[in-house]
C-alpha cells in the first residue's frame, strides 16, 4: 500500500485550435483525465495544480477563483464525462436533466430552458419530443446523444468529451463519431477527446498527443504523429495495435507495465520499457522539442526511431 | 476503460481491509480514531471489572451487609438496597451477567441470523423464498410483546433471557446477509469458484463467508448493545434471573422499593450510567471499526 | 486436408431464461421468455481459436457459460470429447471442470482480493483433490505462474491481488486456468479491460500457451481487430443467432452477411490515411425480450425486404467452410 503524492501530469503542454479536433491518447494512468479535469478546475480532493496556465480567450484559467470558474464552466468549456451516460438520474426526465444545467447557468425560466433542451435533442439527433422519457427509455448511444446535448446546452467553444464511445457498440460509436464531427462544423467546436483507443483518434482527430506517465511524448499532426512517429512509445503502440486491415501477422508487445505516479522512474518516464534506452534517457528527462512544422517529441533518440 | 487513472491510490488503499493477516495495520488505522479508542478503553474496563468482581467488589452481592436504603458513604459508595445488601457490589457484579449475557445472545444472534442469510441468499430459488416468509413472520411479530410472552413461558433464567433476546433479533441480520450474499454472489470470482469445480459449500465456506464477514462484524457491535439493552429491559420488567442479579434487576428492584417517588436516587443512578456508559463503549468500537471496514466512509 | 476431430460440439443450444411477467401476465399465465441463445451449432477442432464475436446482447458470453454449464441450457446439446456435457450429474460434471476452465474479463473481480496468488492458483487443486502432498501442490503452483511468465513464482505467490498490476492479475487468472491442466480453456473478453500496451502481451501469451500445451481456445470478443490477430475460425452472433461463421480471415476480408459487413466496415482502424465507406446501420440491438421476427436483424437491416419479416433464415454455406444466415446470401457473394 502507498501513501505518497501522485504526480499525475507533468509539463504538459499543448494548444487547441478553434475549429479542430484534438486528441489526447494515452493508456490508464496517463494523466489525460487528470489533465482534462485540470482545464474544468474539477479535480477531486487531494488534486492539486501546482503550477503552469490554462489559457482561454485570453484569460488564465489556473488564477481563476470558484465563483469564476462556475461562470466559464459550461458556458466556455464543457466536458462529457467517462460513463456519464450510465450516470443521469433515472427517476427525472431526461429533457428536465439537460434544462438543469440551463437554468442554473444562464439563469433563464425553466420553461425557456425546456424550450432549449428540445433544439439541443434534435441538433444531436434526437426526436425534441423525446424530452419528456426517463434514462432507461433510451439505449446506449441516444443516452450518449443526451449528454453531448447536456455538454453543449450553454454554447460552449471548446467541449472536453473523455471516453465518448468507448463503451459503445461498435456500429453506434461510428455514428456518435460522425455527430461529434457534424457538431464539431455546424458549431465551429473545438474539441478535446481523450481515449485509449487509438483507432478512433485515427480516424476522427485532427492532432493528437500522446500521453505516458503524465506527460506529453509526442505531439502533432495525426498523420505525422501515427505515419511518422518520433517516439519509440508511440512507434510500439501504434504497431502493437491489432487492426482488422493489414496483413495478418504477430507482433511484439511493449514490455513491462505502467508505472505507479508515486514513485515514476527516473530520467525519462519510459526508460524501463523502452527499446532504445540508454545512458542518458535514465537520468535525463528528455525535452520537448519540435522537430517539424507541427510535431514535438519528448524523446532523446527521436531521430532513430524507425517506423514499419 | 476504467478511471484508475486517480482512483489508482484509493483502489490500493480500498483493499487495504483485505489484508486479513495484517492485525498490525488494522490496529494502526484503529488507533487514528478516537473514539474507537476511547470506546475500546471503556469496553475493556467494564471486562476488567467483570473478571475481578471478586476482588474488587467489597461485599457479596446477596450479604445483607447493612441497614436497607442507606445513602451513599465511604461503607457504600451506592448506598444499599432495601434488604440493606451493598448496592455498589451489587453492580459490579452485574457486569459479568450483563456483559455474559449481551455477548452470547448476540453471537447466538449473528450466528443464526448469518446462517439463514447465507444459505437463504446463496441457494435462492424456494429456500430462499420459505426462509424468508419464517423471517417475514418474526418480523411481524412485535418484539418487547413477543419477549414478556415467551420470558414468562419459559421462566426466569439467564439461558432463557439469551434465547429470548435471539428469537426476536436473529431476523434483521439475517436480512442483510442474504442480501450482502446476493450481491456477492453475482461477482466473477464466485462464478470462478464454480468453474473450478468447488461445491457449493465450498464456495460459501471460502469466498462467501469473509466477504460477508466486515458487514457481520460491524452489525455484530449493534447486536451486542441491543441484547444489552434488550436485556436490560427484560430485567427491568421482572423477567431477569434473581439469582444472577445484572444491571436491569438492580434497576428492577431499585423500581420495586419506589425509588423513583422517594428519590433514592443512589439506587437507579449507578445501574444506569454503567448500562449507558457499556453501550457508548461498544456503539464507539462499531463505528470506527465501520470506518475501516468500509473505505468509503473513511474519506469524510 | 485430414478433418481434425472436433473436440468442442454445439448443436441447437438454446438458453432461455424466464421474463417477468407484468401485472396481466400473471392473470393470462403467459409464459415469456428472454431467448438470449437460439439454436446455436458450431464446432471447435482441438488445438484451434475458436472466436465467438458479437456487440453487447448478441448471448456469446451466454453461450460460453451454457458450455461450460454455468448457467442452465433450455435445448440443445454440448458435446466435450465425445461426452454429454448438459447431461452430466451434479458430481460427473464437477469432474469435467478440470478439463474446462475459464478466464473472466475482469482481472479485479474475477479472483478473490481476499487470497494470496498461491491460495488461489492452489484452490482449483484443492477443490479437485488433484496433488497428494504439499509440494507438489506448490510446484505445480510455481509451474502455473512460470508458465504466464510471472517470475520469480516464489515471489509472486506471495503477493495478495491488490500488490499487481491489471495485465499481472489477468496473467493470474490463466495461471488459474492452466493450474488443472485442462483440454479447453474458454476466455471471456479477456483483455478488454486491459491498456493497450497490455493487451498484445497478453493474446501473445495466450498463442505461445496454446502451442505449448497444444490447448483449444474458445475466445469470446466484440472486438474483430482482437478475433483477427487471435482466432483461427470465427462465429459471429447477433441477439442470440449465429449470423455468419467461417474461417477468421476469410469472414473479415470477404464477409457475407450484411451485419458483418456492417461490423467489418465500421471498425476503426488505426491509419488516419485509411478512408473507408462505412456501411451505416440505424437503430441500436434490441434487447431479448422483443427479438423482432424473422431475420433478427431485419429492423436495421440496410437491404431487409418482405420475406425478411417472417422467415427466418438459414444457415447456409457460402464459401469454404463460410456459412451465412441471409435470404440474399449470393448477392453479396460476388
Amino acid at each position: 500500500m502507498h501513501e505518497g503524492i501522485a504526480r499525475a501530469v507533468e509539463n504538459v503542454s499543448f494548444t487547441l485550435k478553434k475549429g479542430e479536433m484534438l486528441g489526447l491518447a494515452g493508456e490508464s494512468g496517463c494523466g489525460k483525465t487528470t489533465t482534462a479535469l485540470s482545464v474544468m478546475r474539477l479535480l477531486p480532493p487531494g488534486g492539486k495544480i501546482l503550477n503552469g496556465e490554462i489559457i482561454v480567450d485570453n484569460e488564465d484559467l489556473v488564477k481563476k477563483t470558484d465563483r469564476e470558474m462556475r461562470d466559464i464552466r459550461w458556458k466556455k468549456i464543457s466536458m462529457v464525462f467517462q460513463g456519464a451516460m450510465n450516470a443521469l438520474n433515472p427517476v427525472i426526465r431526461v429533457g428536465e436533466q439537460v434544462a438543469e444545467s440551463i437554468v442554473e447557468k444562464e439563469k433563464v425560466s425553466k420553461g425557456e430552458a425546456l424550450k432549449r433542451a428540445r433544439l439541443l435533442f434534435e441538433l444531436v439527433g434526437l426526436d425534441s419530443s423525446r424530452v419528456t422519457n426517463y434514462p432507461h427509455e433510451f439505449s446506449g448511444g441516444m443516452r450518449q446523444r443526451v449528454m453531448i446535448a447536456m455538454a453543449l446546452a450553454c454554447n460552449p467553444s471548446i467541449v472536453i468529451a473523455d471516453e465518448p464511445v468507448t463503451a459503445l457498440d461498435v456500429i453506434v460509436q461510428t455514428r456518435i463519431l460522425e455527430l461529434l464531427k457534424e457538431l464539431q462544423r455546424k458549431l465551429s467546436l473545438s474539441v478535446v477527446m481523450i481515449t485509449h483507443d487509438l483507432s478512433v483518434i485515427a480516424e476522427t482527430c485532427d492532432r493528437v498527443a500522446i500521453m505516458y506517465a503524465g506527460r506529453i511524448v509526442e505531439l502533432g499532426n495525426v498523420v505525422d504523429v501515427y505515419k511518422n512517429s518520433r517516439h519509440p512509445y508511440t512507434e510500439a503502440l501504434i504497431t502493437a495495435f491489432p487492426s482488422i486491415a493489414g496483413k495478418k501477422r504477430r507482433f511484439d508487445s511493449i514490455p513491462g507495465d505502467p508505472p505507479d505516479l508515486t514513485s515514476p522512474p527516473s530520467g525519462c518516464r519510459f526508460h524501463p520499457r523502452c527499446p532504445m534506452q540508454q545512458d542518458t534517457c535514465r537520468t535525463l528527462d528528455p525535452e520537448y522539442l519540435k522537430i517539424g512544422p507541427d510535431h514535438y517529441v519528448a524523446c532523446h533518440h527521436s531521430e532513430k526511431v524507425e517506423t514499419t | 476503460m476504467t478511471v484508475q487513472e486517480f482512483h489508482a491510490l484509493e483502489v490500493k488503499e480500498d483493499r487495504f481491509w483485505l489484508y486479513r493477516r495484517k492485525l498490525g495495520d488494522f490496529w494502526r488505522l484503529y488507533r487514528r480514531s478516537r473514539l474507537g479508542v476511547i470506546g475500546l478503553i471503556i469496553v475493556l474496563s467494564f471486562v476488567i471489572v467483570a473478571v475481578a468482581a471478586p476482588w474488587i467488589a467489597p461485599f457479596e452481592p446477596f450479604y445483607f451487609a447493612g441497614d436497607p436504603l442507606m445513602k451513599p458513604s465511604s461503607t457504600f459508595p451506592f448506598g444499599t438496597d432495601q434488604v440493606g445488601r451493598d448496592i455498589f457490589s451489587r453492580v459490579i457484579y452485574g457486569t459479568r451477567v450483563s456483559l455474559l449475557i449481551g455477548l452470547i445472545a448476540s453471537a447466538m444472534t449473528i450466528g443464526l441470523g448469518s446462517a439463514i442469510g447465507l444459505v437463504s441468499g446463496y441457494l435462492g430459488g424456494w429456500v430462499d423464498n420459505g426462509l424468508m416468509r419464517i423471517t417475514d413472520l418474526f418480523i411481524i411479530l412485535p418484539a418487547l410483546p413477543l419477549m414478556l410472552i415467551m420470558a414468562s413461558i419459559l421462566g426466569k433464567g439467564i439461558m432463557n433471557i439469551i434465547i429470548v433476546i435471539t428469537v426476536v433479533g436473529w431476523t434483521s441480520t439475517a436480512r442483510m446477509v442474504r442480501s450482502q450474499t446476493m450481491s456477492l454472489k453475482e461477482r466473477p470470482f464466485i462464478e470462478a469458484s464454480r468453474a473450478i469445480g468447488s461445491t457449493d459449500l465450498h464456495t460459501i465456506a471460502r469466498h462467501i463467508v469473509p466477504n460477508v464477514f466486515p458487514l457481520v462484524f460491524a452489525n455484530g457491535m449493534i447486536a451486542i448493545v441491543d441484547a444489552i439493552l434488550s436485556e436490560a429491559g427484560l430485567s427491568f420488567l421482572g423477567f431477569g434471573d434473581p439469582s444472577s442479579p445484572s444491571w436491569g434487576m438492580v434497576l428492577h428492584y431499585a423500581d420495586a422499593a419506589g425509588s423513583t417517588v422517594n428519590g433514592y436516587w443512589w439506587y437507579i443512578v449507578p445501574p444506569g450510567i454503567c448500562i449507558m456508559l457499556l453501550v457508548m463503549g461498544f456503539a464507539f468500537i462499531s463505528y470506527s471499526t465501520d470506518q475501516i471496514l468500509n473505505p468509503r466512509l473513511r474519506r469524510r | 486436408m485430414m478433418q481434425q476431430e472436433a473436440l468442442l460440439c454445439v448443436e441447437n443450444l438454446s438458453v432461455w431464461f424466464p421474463a417477468r411477467r407484468g401485472a396481466t401476465g400473471i392473470l393470462t399465465r403467459e409464459e415469456q421468455w428472454v431467448r438470449a441463445v437460439d439454436s446455436v451449432s458450431f464446432s471447435v477442432r482441438k488445438g484451434e481459436v475458436m472466436c465467438l464475436a458479437g456487440e453487447s446482447g448478441s448471448g456469446k458470453t451466454t453461450t460460453a457459460r451454457a458450455i461450460l454449464a454455468l448457467t442452465a441450457a433450455k435445448f440443445g446439446s454440448v458435446k466435450f470429447a465425445g461426452r454429454d456435457v448438459l447431461s452430466l450429474s451434479k458430481t460427473e460434471l464437477r469432474k469435467l471442470r478440470c478439463e474446462m476452465q475459464i478466464i473472466f474479463q475482469d482481472p479485479y473481480e474475477s479472483i478473490d482480493p481476499r487470497m494470496s496468488i498461491s491460495e488461489i492458483l492452489a484452490e482449483p487443486l484443492e477443490v479437485n483433490k488433484v496433488t497428494r502432498s504439499r509440494k507438489e501442490k506448490e510446484a505445480r503452483v510455481w509451474n502455473a505462474l512460470e508458465d504466464v511468465r510471472l517470475l520469480p513464482p516464489q515471489e509472486f505467490a506471495r503477493r495478495f491481488p491488490h500488490e499487481l498490476s491489471g495485465g499481472q492479475r489477468q496473467r493470474v487468472a490463466i495461471a488459474r486456468g492452466l493450474v488443472l491442466q485442462p483440454k479447453l480453456l474458454v476466455a471471456d473478453e479477456p483483455v478488454s479491460m486491459l491498456d493497450a500496451s497490455i493487451r498484445v502481451q497478453i493474446l501473445n501469451l495466450l498463442l505461445d500457451l496454446r502451442k505449448e500445451y497444444d490447448l483449444t481456445f474458445l475466445y469470446i470478443t466484440h472486438d474483430l481487430a482482437q478475433a483477427r490477430y487471435i482466432g483461427n475460425d470465427i462465429v459471429i452472433m447477433y441477439l442470440g443467432k449465429v449470423m455468419e461463421s467461417g474461417p477468421v480471415e476469410d469472414v473479415v476480408a470477404k464477409p457475407v452477411h450484411p451485419y458483418t459487413r456492417a461490423l467489418v466496415s465500421n471498425v476503426p482502424v488505426p491509419d488516419p490515411t485509411l478512408k473507408r465507406d462505412k456501411i451505416a446501420v440505424k437503430g441500436e440491438t434490441p434487447s431479448a425480450l422483443d427479438i423482432p421476427p424473422g431475420c433478427r436483424f431485419h429492423p436495421r437491416c440496410p437491404y431487409a425486404e418482405e420475406i425478411c419479416r417472417t422467415k427466418e433464415p438459414a444457415l447456409l454455406e457460402v464459401g469454404d467452410n463460410q456459412y451465412s444466415a441471409c435470404h440474399f446470401n449470393d448477392r453479396w457473394t460476388a
